[in-house]
């Protein structure tokens, strides 16, 4: 008995030491997860999430550079904005963000790498990078490809030329869709949760990738790297395009997390007005392309002259606008004239949908103009330009058009509403395919259709088509508040009175040397920049 | 004590107390608190499909050493005239390696912060005091006397591939729970080698270098255009760098006190005044927010109106590469156009950085102790005294300092590294004073 009892308290004894070791080890961290147990399909979610609010924050920017939003009256600040002189410390949002979330997709790529069981959530963060490094370039130009997110392995990392990230981008999207096409059977597969763009359709997935890669061919064809880019025109995926929006829902919900775009341009969950809905109006510049003759100020206050217009769109402005025709708008850093107030909540359901719409990544219409651009080109892929001309505004009023859940509004009928639009600009260019004869004019339509088409929900890309095609056609001469969106106040010295990209953030050149001094937002635009 | 040592040394009316010291020390320290060795994923909730995880922006250095400070001293202690005077000097040396900070990190590593050894930090500097007393009568004493300390450190070395990091750590500590500081403000302390460590580094403007070859240091410029500010010579405006420069430590190099201290009967007078020199401080927030709104009172120095640029210069149009001196072209707009923009002024950090020495009368205190004779009557109560004093009593700062008392800082304690920044959310500046009775039973 005696030997049970000594047997027992040393047994005892050495489990309490081991608990006490347990309980003392200051190196294991109780309070948080760590590399340990977080899976990639534990992040592909958030990485997609992620990636909606970088869209968010590139379409805000975007949309104040090419006039679908200004500032109204009674709002200090601005001053970059008004000049386009950006300093290091304007818009930091759009490097420092990116960055932050990529580090959450290098992890995925990395994890990936070393675990074929991962094999297509590496594949979807490979796409989520290109769609991430295709805003930074198109943005800041060189940029840090290859040697970036890498942690303390490079705390420095070299930039890589902007036209090297494109053919590198391609390179990355082929790569994606090898994985999404020929992972292993062990591979895990993905799940409506765990995939929150195609809920698990592989399909979708390489579609998806093609749609990035045309989008890349289409802005670097003609610039040096043109002979990469009509290689790779052959090289898409037989599975072709997508030509439906192209959606992240992580989960959006009206208690907890919204839709982000929702939460600028509407409300917060809890309510409030989002700034943007309290004081942010359409520039007059914009409503030309909605009414022949634009009633330009302040209605209410009294304060308008009706200035002349480009095309006739009563639809579209108003599904967009309330109070529309007489939405007030005006012209950004003009203060000759009192600045109007805005109605709040200026945008109308059309894009403020709800707080759990999902979050379009790539437009139809966008899929639809970039086909049509390709095919002037000579890169007939999917029918003439013509055809996805119609069919890209066609899916711009679809897309206007449809509810939160997905569904079209009672009455809707998009192809209908083409047609009504195409008849009453029968003598535009802009509109009327058929009156479109040389190159210069059909592509000029297809841009100018485009900008229409992304007017606040897709900013950056018409702020990127602008700087790359110079449409739409703006004319500076007096700087007329219906004939361009350049701001009243510009200080930049190029003819466009524009800037040409972001300046790099000061944190990112105090603590990088190998920052490329590239002047000012004036100077050295990106590669792909024909202005 | 050599006065000990060398009786002959004591055999005069000069020397009372003479003591030599040197010492030599080793002291190990570890600065990293509990669970900091793994990278940590944080929870993302709220959507509907559930719970997600993000991975945190702090590195770790996976070669993390201890703290060691390896240091030399020598001094001496001295007594004179029977002890009318005395002082004590003392020289140190330091060399601190493994010293662990959180450093800011360039966004395009992905991460942000960085949990690493700074490599060595080496201190050198001189403390030294000395008092007199020149009255020692019957009821009166009076000592005079001040200390002065010298201080100068320097990042010696820094780990491979590091040149430059940010150090304040009170900057997206992401997966701190509870932080409540700024996310958002930009980095201006940092540790940079052969700099001493706390340097402020900001933007400055754009500015007529000393070469127009700085590589080879070939074609200097004219002596009286270098430093100055190059301004457009269309519209005035001058323009930023676009490297930020150390422009300051934020560590005072010299400390001195001088205090006095009177005793009558039973009333002892005592002050203190203080200085410290040679150091800067960085008003970036207060200021910018003050130049936006025109608050500022630099924004009103040319009364809103058109002005030339002081000490600017702009390139000749007819010989470019080369400066004119510019007296008569006036920026467009001195108002907001001016003072408001990031681009031409409140971007310009360097426009918020000062030269923070002062000096302070810090405090002054009036005792009366109660006598005896008046105590002893009181049963119970062994002894007692009533003071009145008041504290920070005034200010005399440099003229470039337009802004607050240097000692004030937004830092929450002293290891966020970023004493010298101060913010608009800070308490002011106070002075006080009291009275305290006291009575010892």
């Amino acid at each position: 008995m005696k030997k049970y009892i000594l047997s027992l308290s040393i047994a005892l004894l050495g489990a309490s030491f081991f608990a006490c070791n347990d309980q003392l080890d200051i190196n294991r961290n109780p309070n948080s997860a760590t590399g340990a147990v977080v899976t990639p399909d534990l992040m592909l979610t958030t990485i997609f999430a992620d990636l909606a609010e970088d869209i968010n924050t590139y379409n805000k920017y975007g949309s104040l550079m090419v006039g679908y939003q200004f500032p109204g009256d009674g709002i200090s600040g601005f001053g970059d904005l008004y000049t386009y002189n950006f300093p290091s410390s304007s818009y930091n949002p759009n490097w420092n963000d990116c960055f932050s979330h990529l580090r959450n997709i290098q992890t995925v790529i990395d994890d990936a790498e070393a675990d074929d069981k991962y094999a297509y959530f590496g594949a979807a963060a490979r796409v989520a990078k290109v769609y991430t490094f295709q805003l930074l370039v198109d943005e800041y130009g060189d940029v840090p490809y290859t040697e970036g997110v890498r942690g303390s392995n490079n705390i420095t990392p070299a930039y890589d030329k902007d036209y090297d990230v494109y053919k590198k981008m391609i390179g990355e999207l082929n790569t994606a869709i090898d994985a999404f096409r020929s992972a292993g059977v062990n591979a895990l597969k993905f799940t409506s949760v765990t995939d929150p763009v195609f809920a698990g359709d592989l399909t979708k997935w390489i579609q998806f990738c093609n749609n990035l890669k045309l989008r890349l061919l289409v802005r670097a064809a003609g610039t040096q790297i043109d002979d990469a880019v009509q290689a790779a025109y052959a090289s898409f995926a037989a599975e072709g395009f997508l030509k439906e929006d192209i959606a992240i829902n992580p989960g959006y919900n009206a208690a907890n997390k919204q839709n982000p775009f929702y939460n600028d341009y509407h409300s917060n969950t809890a309510g409030s007005r989002a700034s943007y809905a309290s004081y942010y109006l359409p520039t007059t510049f914009l409503m030309t392309f909605y009414r022949k003759e634009v009633i330009s100020g302040d209605v209410k206050d009294n304060v308008y002259e009706t200035l002349e217009g480009k095309l006739t769109d009563d639809r579209r402005g108003a599904l967009l606008y309330r109070d529309y025709p007489a939405t007030p708008n005006f012209q950004l850093g003009n203060e000759g004239i009192a600045r109007p107030y805005t109605p709040q909540y200026v945008w109308l359901e059309s894009v403020c949908k709800g707080r759990n719409q999902k979050f379009v990544a790539f437009y139809a219409f966008e899929t639809h103009f970039l086909l049509a651009e390709a095919a002037l080109t000579g890169h007939e892929l999917d029918g003439d330009w013509k055809n996805h001309f119609r069919k890209g505004i066609e899916a711009s009023f679809r897309y206007l058009e449809t509810n939160v859940n997905g569904a079209l509004t009672d009455g809707a009928n998009p192809a209908e509403d083409t047609e009504t639009y195409i008849k009453n600009n029968e003598d535009s260019y802009l509109v009327n395919p058929d009156k479109a004869t040389t190159r210069d004019q059909i592509l000029e339509a297809i841009i100018t259709q485009m900008y229409i088409a992304s007017n606040v929900i897709n900013g950056h890309e018409a702020w990127s088509n602008f700087r790359r095609t110079g449409y739409p056609t703006i004319d500076n001469t007096g700087r007329l508040p219906n004939k361009t969106f350049v701001s009243y106040l510009s200080a930049s010295p190029r003819e466009d009175l524009l800037s040409v990209r972001l300046v790099y953030p000061q944190n990112e050149i105090n603590l990088n040397d190998n920052v490329p001094d590239i002047g000012s937002s004036y100077t050295n635009p990106i590669f792909w920049d024909n202005n | 004590m050599l006065t000990d040592a060398f009786a002959s040394l004591k055999e005069n009316s000069v020397l009372d107390l003479l003591k030599a010291r040197f010492a030599l020390s080793k002291t190990g320290n570890v600065n990293i608190k509990p669970y900091q060795l793994d990278p940590t994923f944080q929870s993302v909730t709220g959507y509907s499909s559930g719970t997600f995880y993000r991975k945190s922006d702090r590195l770790i250095s996976e070669s993390l050493l201890p703290e060691i400070t390896n240091g030399w001293e020598v001094g001496t202690d001295f007594r004179l005239f029977g002890g009318r005077i005395d002082g004590q000097i003392n020289y140190y040396q330091t060399a601190t390696t493994g010293q662990a900070i959180l450093a800011t990190v360039a966004r395009s590593s992905g991460y942000n912060q960085y949990l690493i050894n700074v490599g060595k930090v080496t201190n050198n500097g001189i403390e030294a005091n000395l008092h007199f007393t020149p009255i020692r009568t019957g009821d009166w004493q009076v000592t005079l006397g001040g200390n002065y300390t010298y201080n100068k450190n320097l990042l010696a070395e820094m780990p491979k591939g590091m040149e430059r990091v940010g150090i304040r750590t009170d900057i997206n500590p992401a997966g701190e729970v509870g932080f409540t500081g700024s996310t958002t403000t930009a980095e201006y302390i940092f540790a940079m080698v052969g700099y001493e460590v706390n340097q402020i580094v900001a933007l400055d403007y754009k500015r007529v270098p000393e070469y127009k070859d700085m590589e080879n240091k070939k074609d200097p410029y004219p002596k009286d255009l270098v430093g100055k500010v190059i301004v457009n010579p269309v519209t005035g405006y001058p323009s930023q760098a676009t490297e930020a420069k150390p422009v300051g430590n934020t560590t005072p190099r010299h400390r001195m006190g001088l205090d006095l201290k009177v005793n009558w009967k039973n009333f002892t007078l005592t002050s203190l005044f203080e200085y410290r020199g040679n150091f800067y401080a960085c008003a970036q927030q207060s200021g910018t927010n003050l130049d936006f709104a025109g608050a500022s009172a630099r924004s009103a120095y040319y009364n809103r109106d058109r002005f030339v640029f002081p000490n600017s210069v702009y390139e000749d149009p007819a010989n470019p590469g080369a400066y004119l001196q510019n007296t008569n072209i006036t920026i467009s707009d001195g108002g907001a156009g001016f003072w408001a923009m990031a681009a031409y002024n409140r971007g310009v950090v360097a426009n918020y950085v000062y030269r923070a020495d002062y000096w302070k009368w810090r405090e002054i205190a009036l005792v009366y102790t109660l006598p005896r004779s008046v105590v002893g009557k009181i049963p119970g109560i062994a002894g007692g005294s009533i003071a009145l004093q008041g504290r920070n009593l005034f200010l005399w700062t440099a003229k470039a300092n337009e802004y607050t008392d240097p000692d004030y800082s937004q830092t929450r304690n002293a290891a966020d590294n970023e004493t010298g920044v101060s913010s608009l959310y800070q308490a002011p500046p106070t002075r006080s004073f009291g009275a305290t009775v006291s009575l010892t039973f």
